[in-house]
């Protein structure tokens, strides 16, 4: 879960989760992912996995540790959506890939 | 490596000379989407230099503002969430600051969505002290959206000044250019605001103790506090600019120390802590008494699951319509055709703009060749003003393209139409901001390269890439008259054009894919960029915001890529009409017939040879400068008037005639869009590897289709 530095540009694919290279077999198996996160719920983020890139890309948006995220939109019954979020009252849409590297805890 | 990629990096200086004669300098500094162009240009007339830098694409326009006096330069730096760079645009935007040393630094915040704006105004203060000015904008929308700011209390709490402006409506803009217009009272950076990083606060005041730390301060005005965090957050930007290494290796000392010490990364406790404070200045002096619930409706119509992807489609899919039939005719022509309404089709064709443009320009080009005659009036008549009229030609495209991109842009509306159509492009490494440029490239390339824009630097090098593969309506003429010509009954022959399209759509996408492993180390791009897009909120498209984003591409086009278009026209016109006897006249013992002998062994793996060969390779060869050009090369080899009967007088297969059409369809797309192309960039050697690249991909796909063909 360190945000370990690995050059300017590098890092991001060699993480884990969709489209990386690793596994996801160490992820901590009760630890609720924010791609799994049903619409109308509110998180806050507990860690994120993956390279510098992914997390300074999601911190740029506002979405790091300790962030309060509401889910607007998760259609889990269409897998290949974007979800949709609300962090700092702006809307962002998020990939799967990348939300699944976001891992949340409920706050209600 | 990292350390030896970033020293490569590192000596680039972002310093800019336009700057020295300004009395006052100001940086215009915000996240995307806060009007911070809009305020830029209602500030300073629209009139700008442009600073770029050789290799790098994101360009910072400058502009002036007289005051009794004065002269006050501002800066409208790329928009950037943070000033920690994570992308190119914020890392341009901190190079651009530390190495110009700007007297103000106004970070814009959006009315309408405040909250995103104020982790930057909190790390430009942290940064820059009382040179950080606030700019609140779109006031005038504010109160409708029932959104409230305290701003007295933000001005209190973070110690600088606030201006509330709206600039469409012309509110707060002279209180702005007063107070931008005298520089900031005292240069010294005030320790006004110091936010506590907990357990980090040691390491960082231990650093900025330092006595070379405080020479860099100095040296670049920036905070001592705020050089130690980012030399701790391994900030690239500031690293880069450190020259003594007894600093890199008391950093490197301490940071090593810190790492030990706690379990998670030291950025990621520096950005919590930061959103920490972030989040208290905004519940304290922000409120939102109701949701706002404008265009809720076409939200929900774009975003939908299931409808959401075809309503995107549907709504790119009319704004095509409208650019190219007015402009080419296409595909109204087609569609008129289509359903028995022949005469009407024609007529479209007819008025529409380029065809118009066009028989204005052989009208003037004839007229000039007939009244000074000879090789100079060939030259002034065909070469010059047919160059002119090339490039004028794509000026109504390039205009309407832009229009109703800053429609869709200023609305919000494309944010949406790339989130819905991203699953599209995600197995391709693409997101859905490429959409657009790709479905546009159906008409024309031009339009589709700069349409990328829209995308992110990491995401562009491989949509550059992969747009122009998309077959154009120019690539389409010669389609129809090769079809026609070869493939008699109607559904072969739709089917040929069918396959060649696939094969073009393939073709980009496979480039994608290969673009983003083969530039993988050297720029850094994803296999897959990862979709994170801000939505913003929806309102209706300000025409002023639209005439700006239309006016300023298309004389970007003009003055740019038109030049470009202009020089090889006539090195063109230059190759077929000059011979090693001299003047020509004609294609007939020109240079550009010898190149076409020459070349002509590309052929032969089709068992295409001799004459046809030598007159097939010629029209590639010229088709060089604009893809319909290989019709009339062929016209003009053959000495057939009709185009159709032209290249059904080449005695070559129907297998033949498709491989070399799949060649058409891929091969180096045209002079036009490698210009485009070369202006997004500014790197030859990326276009001459990407015309190599195109030229072999398409060779190799025209063997292998050909072979398809017989086996079949």
């Amino acid at each position: 879960m360190k945000g370990t530095y690995s050059g300017f540009w590098g890092g991001y694919g060699r993480g884990r989760g969709w489209g990386g290279k690793g596994s996801s077999s160490n992820l901590p198996p009760n630890d609720p992912v924010l791609e799994r996160v049903p619409a109308g719920r509110k998180v806050r983020v507990k860690y994120i996995l993956g390279g510098w890139n992914a997390n300074s890309r999601l911190a740029s948006m506002g979405i790091v540790q300790g962030a309060e995220i509401e889910v607007l939109k998760n259609d889990l019954n269409y897998p290949w959506t974007p979800i949709i979020v609300k962090v700092n009252s702006v809307e962002i849409a998020l990939g799967r890939g990348i939300a699944s590297r976001v891992v949340v805890e409920y706050i209600e | 490596m990292d350390n030896s990629k970033r020293s490569k990096e590192s000596k680039s200086n972002y310093r800019v000379n336009i700057l020295e004669g300004c009395t006052v300098k100001v940086v215009l500094l915000g996240p995307p989407n806060t009007g911070k162009s809009t305020l830029f240009n209602v500030l300073t007339g629209g009139k700008v230099l442009v600073a770029n830098w050789p290799g790098v694409t994101v360009d910072v326009e400058i502009g002036r503002i007289k005051t009794p006096g004065e002269t006050v330069c501002i800066a409208d730096l790329p928009g950037t969430y943070s000033l920690y760079p994570t992308t190119l645009e914020e890392k341009i935007a901190e190079a651009f600051i530390l190495d110009n040393k700007p007297d103000w630094i106004a970070v814009l915040i959006d009315a309408t969505t405040p909250e995103k704006s104020l982790n930057l105004l909190l790390q430009a203060v942290e940064a820059f002290g009382s040179r950080v000015i606030g700019i609140l904008t779109k006031k005038a929308v504010m109160h409708g959206l029932g959104i409230h700011i305290d701003i007295e209390g933000l001005k209190r709490e973070l110690g600088v000044k606030i201006i509330e402006t709206s600039a469409l409506e012309g509110i707060g803009l002279d209180e702005l250019k007063e107070a931008i217009s005298v520089k900031p009272p005292e240069k010294k950076l005030s320790a006004h605001l110091r936010i506590s990083y907990g357990p980090l606060d040691a390491y960082i005041g231990t650093l900025e103790e330092d006595p070379n730390l405080m020479a860099f301060s100095e040296k670049y005005s920036l905070s001592q506090r705020y050089t130690a965090i980012s030399l701790l957050m391994n900030d690239p930007v500031v690293l880069d600019r450190v020259t003594a290494d007894e600093l890199k290796s008391r950093v490197q000392e301490l940071k090593t120390e810190a790492s030990k010490a706690f379990s998670s990364g030291l950025n990621q406790i520096i950005f919590e802590k930061r959103y920490q404070f972030v989040d208290q200045l905004a519940s304290k002096h922000i409120v939102r008494t109701r949701e706002s619930v404008i265009m809720d409706k076409i939200d929900r119509l774009l975003t939908h699951p299931v409808f959401g992807p075809i309503n995107s489609l549907l709504l790119i899919f009319t704004v095509f319509l409208a650019v190219f039939s007015v402009n080419t005719g296409f595909p109204l022509n087609v569609i008129l055709d289509y359903v028995g309404y022949h005469s009407a089709a024609a007529l479209v064709e007819e008025y529409s703009l380029t065809s118009i443009l066009g028989e204005f320009f052989d009208y003037l080009a004839t007229s000039v060749y007939n009244y000074i005659g000879g090789q100079p009036g060939d030259l002034l008549g065909n070469g010059i003003i047919g160059g002119v009229g090339a490039v004028l030609s794509f000026v109504p495209l390039i205009l309407m393209v832009y229009f109703f991109l800053g429609i869709l842009e200023d609305t919000g509306v494309i944010s949406r139409i790339a989130s819905s159509l991203h699953p599209f492009l995600e197995p391709f490494g693409l997101t859905g901001r490429s959409v657009f440029p790709l479905f546009i490239s159906l008409g024309c390339n031009v339009p589709g390269v700069y349409a990328t824009r829209a995308s992110s630097i990491e995401e562009r090098v491989k949509s550059l890439w992969a747009v122009p593969f998309i077959p154009c309506q120019a690539r389409l003429v010669v389609m129809l008259a090769f079809a026609d010509a070869f493939f008699h009954d109607p559904i072969t022959k739709t089917l040929a054009v069918l396959g060649l399209y696939t094969a073009g759509v393939i073709a980009a996408l496979l480039t994608s894919v290969v673009a983003s492993i083969f530039f993988r180390e050297k720029l850094g791009v994803e296999r897959r960029t990862p979709l994170v897009l801000e939505l913003p909120y929806l309102h209706k498209p300000s025409w002023k915001v639209v005439y700006w984003i239309t006016r300023d591409n298309t004389l970007h086009f003009i003055k740019k890529a038109g030049t470009v278009i202009f020089i090889m026209s006539i090195i063109t016109w230059g190759l077929v009409n000059y011979g090693p006897q001299g003047y020509t006249g004609s294609i007939r013992g020109s240079f550009g017939e010898l190149i076409g002998e020459k070349l002509s062994f590309i052929l032969h793996p089709m068992q295409i040879r001799g004459v046809d060969a030598n007159i097939l390779t010629l029209s590639l060869v010229v088709g060089l400068v604009a893809k319909e050009v290989v019709l009339s090369t062929i016209v003009q080899a053959t000495g057939i008037g009709d185009p159709i009967k032209a290249v059904a007088s080449l005695s070559i297969t129907h297998a033949q005639a498709f491989g070399f059409l799949l060649i058409v369809t891929l091969y180096f797309p045209c002079i036009a869009t490698l210009a485009a192309m070369y202006t997004e960039t500014r790197k030859w050697s990326y276009i001459l590897l990407f015309a190599v690249y195109s030229v072999v991909l398409a060779l190799s796909a025209g063997y292998i289709g050909y072979l398809l063909n017989i086996i079949i």
